[in-house]
């Protein structure tokens, strides 16, 4: 088993769990400042401005579910498997595609959240298409979460 | 960092809902009676519990507090649209400096001078009354120093107020231009153009002096102070027209040829369509400078309807003075 291996893919969890993570966190509080302002004014708005605050919380999601499989996959959860070095980088390149998109797409997302906070605030009967916006953004985040799935179900089988 | 003002830009996006609405104001110009207007307004939240129906002044008051009450809620600190109170400021220095020079004796001075500034009252009284103005900032210090040397040896009012003016213009393009936010910079030079231009062509309609227009017209702002020096000391306005028709004020013009009341309404809604966007911003501290003028603006417009239904005017004159709305 190759050290090297084990360090590139543990890198690749800690990518995984760490900018999406850092995303969704920003996000959620972005989001969270404009729930808080409509809720401030009007207090029945509270469950439809927490569904749009929580949006931009899933790329955090994302990014454990991949960081979660990389470790499964590694052996650090359940038994041991063997690592070369190239299959460590191969684990690490995986877990990229959610790393870096749900950190961006989090943050975006945020921005059409609170747009969309504003936008049901003022026309409440709107709430389904403020909905939809902020919903726009997640897609990139599902093909990158696809991306590095796929990606993960393939590198065990590589002969490398 | 833009994101801290999401909180308070959403809150005031909400209080949009309370403003006026071009119909609503339409409503309130074919009201019957002060207390129809009264009615109306009561329903949009206007007004206190316990305020006189006609006042208008009282009312005005009264939603200006409300307004600034919000913005210091929400900003927590006003001073970034301290542009939009210097004119109270410089207005109770001039007030502060002729009752002072008049050695005025009444108990209840407090109608003189306007709320909201940024400097307290009891320090411009005190700096007027004592003549010693360097507890103020500047430029304050140095225009009040000289309204007051101006007004203690000609006992001319006018050329005192004209000192303050034009100081208060300068301090305001100044602040505004600094400022980095959008709003605040077209706000700081429409306001300043505006004054200039309004002060060429009064001096030009009375046939003053260049030397008069000198101390008429600040020394600021975008258009070229020569043109309109030179415009205000000639007998024709035809010098202004044309000069300005070759500035951003172009569509102006036709404006100022009609009267000044035409082109005081063609600024206010040059400002009004400044700001409109600021309604779908939500990341800066914009959108709250875009409430403040577009309340200021609408109890501008109240204040007028009410007067106009208190004297019984035509709803006629009315609409030729209404301004576009924020919303």
């Amino acid at each position: 088993m190759s050290e090297m291996g084990l360090f590139f893919a543990i890198l690749g969890v800690a990518f995984a769990s760490l900018f999406p993570g850092i995303g969704s966190a920003i996000g959620v509080g972005i989001a969270g400042q404009a729930a808080a302002g409509v809720t401030t004014d009007d207090p029945t708005k509270f469950g439809k401005a927490l569904v749009l605050q929580l949006l931009p919380g899933t790329q955090g999601i994302y990014g454990l579910l991949i960081a979660f499989l990389t470790m499964t996959n590694i052996g650090l959860m359940g038994e041991q498997v063997e690592l070369s070095l190239l299959k460590g980088l191969a684990y690490m390149g995986a877990c990229l595609p959610i790393a870096f998109v749900g950190l961006i797409s989090a943050i975006y997302q945020a921005k059409a959240s609170v747009a969309s906070i504003n936008l049901f605030s003022k026309r409440p009967d709107q709430f389904g298409k403020s909905l939809i916006f902020p919903a726009m953004v997640e897609t990139y985040a599902i093909l990158a979460l696809l991306i590095s799935m796929l990606a993960l179900f393939s590198i065990p089988g590589m002969n490398i | 960092m833009a994101e801290q003002y999401v909180y308070a830009v959403t809150r005031i996006h909400y209080a949009e809902q309370s403003l006026l609405s071009e119909q609503e104001m339409e409503q309130l110009i074919s009201a019957p009676s002060v207390e129809e207007v009264m009615r109306i307004l009561d329903d949009k939240g206007w007004g206190a519990p316990d305020l006189p129906l006609e006042d208008p002044d009282t009312l005005v008051a009264v939603e200006t507090e409300k307004t600034w009450g919000l913005v210091q809620e929400l900003a927590g600190d006003v001073a970034p649209f301290n542009v939009f109170r210097y004119a109270n400021d410089f207005h109770n220095l001039k007030a502060a400096i002729k009752l002072a020079y008049t050695a005025n004796e009444e108990e209840d001075k407090e109608h003189y001078f306007q709320p909201f500034g940024t400097i307290e009252l009891e320090k411009i009284i005190k700096a007027a009354n004592e003549h010693d103005f360097s507890s103020l900032p500047e430029p304050m210090a140095s225009a009040g120093r000289e309204a007051y040397e101006v007004l203690a040896h000609t006992g001319n009012g006018q050329l005192c107020d004209m000192v303050l003016d034009r100081a208060a213009l300068v301090a305001i393009y100044d602040a505004g231009t600094k400022s980095g936010s959008e709003v605040l910079t077209r706000y700081a030079t429409l306001t300043v153009d505006a004054a200039n231009i309004k002060a060429a062509v009064r001096c030009s309609l009375m046939g003053k002096s260049r030397e008069f227009a000198e101390k008429a017209i600040a020394p600021t702002g975008t258009l070229d102070t020569g043109a309109l020096l030179s415009a205000a000391s000639s007998d024709s306005l035809d010098a202004l027209y044309s000069y300005l028709s070759f500035t951003s004020y172009a569509s102006a013009v036709p404006e100022l040829q009609k009267s000044l009341a035409a082109f005081e309404r063609w600024c206010d809604n040059q400002m009004m369509e400044l700001i409109k966007p600021q309604r779908y911003n939500y990341f800066s501290i914009e959108p709250l400078a875009a409430f403040i003028l577009g309340r200021e603006n609408e109890i501008r417009m109240v204040r007028l309807i009410l007067s106009a239904k208190i004297n019984h005017l035509s709803e006629e004159v009315l609409r030729e003075r209404l301004r576009i709305t924020y919303v």
